[in-house]
């Protein structure tokens, strides 16, 4: 039986050797491979991350004829794609970062916004830059008559001017980029009135116009505010904390530096005046002399970088630019040596306040630049260069010139309707120095991307 | 007759049905007292008493008798006569320890594969805080020294997916193996002793150990309630490293109980010269803590036991930091986190087919975080469970061995910005065969594997990247849709594993050993899947699924038209061992030629790493990356391990050792981190209370290098110890002061993939206290 025993244990030995060698033969691989459908990059889960600010910026082009957006990259001026709209927009700005193009449909009630695709994350001491394909996002604000968008800092104040007709009254909402990417709700003011106001976001506060009751106002378009009130943020909400004293008739035009707050009056401007524990006091610069009969500021241009504002009178066909320095308390008509029949159609400062420029419906841009005289700056002509040789009789039906700045470098890019491309302006040359050939008509256009830090 | 003359014993020895019993002496007739008498289990274990006597309950064809001092000894009870059997145990100087790691009873002068085991004073002096750094001075392998944080052992020139970590016999299961910067998920303070398997292991362990397998032991189930226990405390002052760590076990008659657990940290650590002006490594931190539980069911006939154990460790990553603004550095940091449990059990059976069973099973759930300034970068995430199931057969024809099932399935994931693999899961079935038999003075072992081994990936992406040459003019890129292509992967593969071994006892106290194997080895998911920027490497790695195409006079990547061979070894290992006596020697050749072998090629491309480490700098190609393709040609390493020991007089014995390896392709391209020649020397003083060594090793210069490798100047590390131990009772507690590179010498490692960023530490002195009971 022990001998069986064996016998059979040896068997069974013999047999799961010779087992495992018959597997021998297996001794190889095989492989199967299935193709699936492929993913378009659409980069929110595959954000390119990128350190420091090289990025050359984005241009948002409008097609107004095609209800479509282009997006260029500015790095190489190629196109990266084209985004369907919903609305031709009645006019385009840039977030308070320049992330995103935000479309105002006024007649639509509404605020869209197309993500850019540049952005930056703070990431302790420095900015994680990311980079997606742009696109039409979700997200979108409502409100009745959103008019006047005003970017300070970071923030912006969308000014709805509500709709007598449609008895829905004026209100501001202050967004930032974080607000937008978080789909976020914004903080409101609302009044109890329709009105044709601006509001300037500072932080904790905001200046917003305010109109008076008819009776009271000073206005004479009495859909014109002609007062000013400081709101200040409390809990994601904002209050009155002060009105202003002196009344400003027929308010339009607002703009801001790190001290003042300037709007445009039919008398002059107002000056709201930030005091050291964030109160503010008011102070009146009446118009000077040299306005031209019938004019009065209506728009006003400030930067950071700027002590002294610019503002702009217009009447008939004379477009009047002055000065206006509120430390002096001075308005000071600048001579910007206009052709005939120039009329602006997009001005402001360029990159760190070195320069004004202004683009006028005849194709030409000019350049106004400061000079120091003892303690006071100048504006003075500086330069012009024509920027279309188009006969401008070809203009097409409701198109105009618009012009952008780029936010990291001394470029404008201005959109040539006629010629149907965009013409790159070195402003350190003042020379084009390059083109983006489009193959419609652009309406409107406007910078994204990732505005390099100043030292203020 | 023959089995006294193969083992050199003087034995009258007896099968007796349920014990055996006997006396230890030593070849001068003294007994030898707390000798280790062990069956074929390793519960079944018994301690010599005063007068070197033992009892061993149970069944056992075989015993082995190990003392230290000693050199081990194997009995076979086969035909002996009734009566007590006498061991005889020759000195030696060499270490001899049982070999958990393989699946039958081995010690290191047993085998025909070369094993190499750490364990005891030598661990504790040896020990750092990673497991390359742990080993780097055992012969035939080098740390990949990945700045103190993170090394990993190189076997014979052999690292990555070549070399399996194991875990008390179950695979580490991290992600160690995919990436220099990743640490091993194991930790050598609490661990017992430290194995290494030379040469290929496919046969024990599958297609990850055809260079070799480290196996890192401890108790943590335990096999027996004696209680015991060891605590450590230690400072270091290169790194201010503070360690603690203890192990201890105890229990009832029928329960045994283990708890283990430890705490390190330690600040970025010195060198000799000066790296940007800073004379430390940046961001070589680390702190780490583990902890382990286990408890076994005692049985007459063996044991059964589970395990719970945590380990954490966040350590910096050299070399992988970010410039912040105005040229702080930002370190990049790696959390990772284990959980493991086991399942050991041995029991021997009384059937007319098996004389025991040995289960392993484990499940780990391991992840590791790659932290930047608080933010999340990329995560890695293993799952595994393993089963390896030892059959033990009686002795059929004077054959023993054992029959090996193995299951193991990980499930690989990677998320995040460097997440270079896609997830996958690597499923492992196998069934292997180990048998030995003596015939007269010559050991045969002999083994095969089959192995079915699956690698799928669900969703393997090969991006549309722009790759260029650095002489190109730079092109636009180009920013309209980019697509992705998408693929299912199923790799199959059916490695086999064959290995043939004698070892001649030629003369008393000498033998003589070869191994001739032939190893498959299926190539890693990552070799396969990769393709993304790994910045552990710094290279934008490219799995050998996708080949360079040219189109239009454009380089792009698509599937590659070739074959996904298994990577095979042909291995021939010589050993000479004289073990007995005061002189020690043992010498290793081997030569091993791998035919497709998979190694990463520099493409000469470059691509965007999508990931830029500088700020502003002017640096033309600063956020890219080389592009390295995995592919596979044959191969060829030789070399040699020697290791001679001569015990001068009773305190004094000196070691002198050497290591040497090839390592090129069948086009002669030099591989690249091959390890220089070393040789070294030791010196060491046994006395009553002190003990001390001093250690001199030599790395020469290493000028065989790879395209784009530079050549690693030699250096001398002096390394001495001292120990001394306290008069208290019955308790053994050691005071203990350690120097390393004593001659504060700037070391570069040319095994290190950053081996320009992060030298060797500088002189470093160790000051600690351990105890044991």
């Amino acid at each position: 039986m022990k001998q069986q025993n064996t016998i059979f244990k040896l068997q069974a030995l013999v047999m799961a050797m010779s087992a495992v060698l018959a597997l021998t033969a297996c001794g190889g691989g095989d492989t199967r491979i299935v193709e699936r459908e492929p993913i378009v990059t659409d980069d929110d889960d595959h954000d390119d991350h990128n350190h420091g600010g090289e990025a050359g910026g984005r241009l948002f082009v409008l097609n107004s004829g095609e209800l479509q957006a282009e997006v260029f990259d500015l790095d190489d001026n190629d196109l990266i794609t084209s985004i369907a709209l919903d609305a031709i927009p009645s006019s385009v700005y840039a977030s308070g970062t320049y992330r995103y193009a935000a479309l105002i449909e006024r007649n639509a009630n509404k605020v869209s916004f197309v993500d850019g695709g540049l952005w930056q994350e703070p990431h302790d001491d420095h900015f994680d830059l990311y980079s997606s394909m742009p696109k039409l996002i979700n997200f979108s604000l409502a409100g009745s008559r959103p008019t006047h968008f005003v970017a300070h800092d970071g923030e912006v104040a969308i000014f709805y001017d509500g709709d007598a007709a449609a008895d829905s009254n004026a209100s501001v909402q202050v967004i930032t980029d974080e607000l937008i990417a978080g789909a976020g709700i914004p903080a409101q003011i609302n009044f109890d009135m329709p009105m044709h106001g601006v509001a300037e976001p500072r932080g904790e506060h905001l200046l917003s116009t305010i109109r008076r009751d008819d009776e009271d106002s000073s206005s004479n378009n009495v859909i014109l505010p002609d007062q000013v009130g400081v709101y200040h943020l409390h809990n994601g909400s904002y209050a009155l904390e002060q009105t202003l004293d002196l009344a400003c008739p027929d308010l339009h035009g607002a703009a801001q530096n790190e001290g003042h707050v300037v709007f445009g009056c039919s008398d002059g401007v107002l000056l709201a005046i930030e005091g050291d524990n964030g109160d503010y006091s008011a102070q009146k610069i009446d118009n000077p002399d040299s306005l031209i009969e019938g004019a009065r500021i209506g728009s006003i241009w400030g930067h950071e970088a700027s002590e002294q504002f610019i503002g702009l009178a217009s009447s008939g066909d004379v477009s009047q630019f002055f000065v206006i320095d509120p430390v002096l308390g001075e308005l000071e008509l600048v001579d910007w040596e206009p052709l005939e029949n120039a009329k602006p159609v997009a001005r402001g400062f360029a990159y760190e306040a070195e320069q004004f420029v202004i683009l006028d419906n005849q194709g030409y841009l000019t350049q106004i630049t400061p000079h120091q005289e003892g303690d006071y700056t100048h504006w003075e002509y500086s330069g012009r260069i024509e920027i279309t040789g188009a006969d401008l009789s070809a203009m097409p039906e409701g198109a105009n010139f618009s012009m952008t700045f780029s936010q990291n470098g001394h470029t404008v890019y201005i959109a040539d309707p006629i010629s149907q491309h965009i013409v790159i302006v070195d402003l350190d040359t003042f020379e084009v120095s390059g083109e983006i050939e489009l193959d419609y008509v652009p309406s409107m256009i406007t910078w994204l991307g990732i505005a390099e830090e100043h030292d203020h | 007759m023959k089995y006294k003359l193969l083992l050199g014993v003087l034995a009258l020895a007896s099968i007796k049905a349920y014990a055996v019993e006997g006396v230890v002496v030593n070849d001068r007739g003294a007994p030898v007292a707390g000798a280790i008498v062990k069956g074929l289990s390793s519960a079944q274990a018994v301690v010599t008493d005063e007068q070197g006597r033992f009892f061993l309950q149970g069944d056992s064809n075989e015993i082995h008798v190990m003392a230290a001092g000693y050199s081990h000894r194997m009995l076979h009870l086969h035909e002996q006569e009734d009566g007590a059997i006498v061991v005889t145990l020759s000195n030696t100087v060499i270490e001899q320890v049982d070999v958990i790691g393989l699946p039958v009873h081995a010690s290191v002068i047993e085998s025909s594969v070369p094993v190499t085991v750490l364990s005891g004073d030598a661990l504790r002096r040896q020990q750092a805080a990673t497991l390359g750094d742990s080993l780097g001075r055992q012969p035939g392998v080098n740390t990949n020294f990945h700045g103190s944080v993170a090394s990993t052992p190189v076997i014979r020139g052999l690292s990555g997916p070549r070399v399996l970590i194991t875990q008390n016999n179950l695979d580490v299961s991290d992600v160690s193996r995919v990436g220099p910067d990743h640490s091993v998920a194991s930790e050598v303070s609490t661990a017992q002793q430290l194995e290494v398997l030379r040469g290929p292991a496919t046969l024990f362990y599958g297609s990850g150990a055809i260079g070799g397998v480290v196996n890192v032991v401890d108790r943590r189930v335990p096999i027996s309630s004696e209680t015991r226990g060891e605590v450590l405390l230690s400072r270091e002052s290169v790194d201010k490293q503070n360690l603690a760590s203890f192990n201890a076990s105890s229990g009832t008659d029928n329960f045994a109980f283990y708890v283990d657990g430890f705490s390190r940290e330690s600040d970025d650590y010195d060198v000799p010269v000066a790296l940007d002006g800073e004379k430390t490594v940046a961001n070589s931190d680390e702190e780490s803590s583990g902890y382990t539980l286990g408890s076994s069911y005692l049985l007459d006939n063996g044991y059964v036991g589970i395990s719970v154990g945590r380990l954490d460790r966040e350590y910096g990553i050299p070399g992988h930091s970010h410039g912040g603004h105005e040229g702080e550095e930002e370190g990049v940091y790696a959390d990772l986190e284990q959980d493991r449990y086991q399942l050991i059990s041995e029991i021997n059976l009384d059937s007319p087919w098996l004389n025991a069973i040995h289960t392993r099973a484990s499940y780990t759930d391991y992840s590791h975080s790659e932290i930047e300034g608080g933010v999340v970068g990329t995560q890695f995430f293993n799952q595994s469970s393993e089963l390896r199931v030892d059959l033990f057969h009686r002795e059929l024809a004077h054959w023993k061995g054992a029959i090996n099932l193995h299951y193991k399935n990980s499930e690989v994931e990677a998320e995040g910005e460097e997440a270079f693999t896609p997830p996958s899961e690597s499923e492992t079935f196998a069934l292997a065969l180990m048998e030995e038999r003596h015939f007269g003075d010559v050991l045969v072992q002999m083994g095969a594997r089959i192995e079915h081994v699956t690698v799928s990936a669900d969703r393997v992406l090969l991006p549309s990247i722009e790759v260029h040459g650095h002489d190109a003019e730079e092109e636009h890129h180009d920013h309209g849709d980019e697509v992705s292509r998408v693929f299912a992967v199923d790799h199959d593969f059916s490695p086999f594993s064959v290995s043939l071994g004698a070892v001649w006892d030629f003369m008393p106290g000498y033998n003589l050993g070869i191994s001739v194997s032939r190893s498959q080895r299926a190539p890693s998911a990552s070799e396969l899947l990769s393709f993304g920027p790994h910045i552990g490497t710094g290279a934008y790695e490219v799995g050998a699924l996708f080949a360079l195409h040219e189109e239009d006079g454009e380089l792009h990547f698509a599937l590659s038209d070739s074959d996904f061979e298994l990577e095979t070894s042909n291995n021939i290992d010589l050993t000479f061992r004289k073990h007995e006596g005061d002189v020690g020697i043992i010498l290793n050749f081997f030569y091993n030629q791998i035919d497709d072998y998979y190694y990463q090629g520099a493409t000469g491309l470059f691509a965007e790493s999508g990931h830029d480490h500088d700020h502003g700098g002017e640096g033309e190609h600063e956020d890219e990356l080389p592009v390295y393709l995995f592919s596979h040609a044959d191969a060829e390493f030789y070399g040699f391990e020697a290791q001679g020991i001569w015990k001068l007089n009773q305190h004094w014995q000196t070691t002198v050792f050497s290591d040497y390896v090839h390592a090129e392709l069948s086009d002669g391209t030099v591989l690249p981190r091959t390890p220089p020649l070393r040789f070294g020397a030791d010196l060491e003083y046994s006395g009553e209370r002190t003990s001390a060594t001093l250690s001199w090793t030599r790395y020469a210069k290493q000028s065989d290098v790879a395209d784009l490798e530079t050549t690693t100047d030699g250096y001398d590390m002096v390394d001495a110890s001292v120990s001394y131990r306290l008069p208290i009772g019955s308790k053994d507690v050691t005071l203990f002061l350690k120097a390393e590179n004593l001659g504060d010498t700037e070391a570069l490692v040319h095994t290190s993939f950053i081996k320009d960023i992060a030298p060797r530490p500088g002189r470093n002195f160790t000051v600690g206290i351990r105890g044991e009971f």
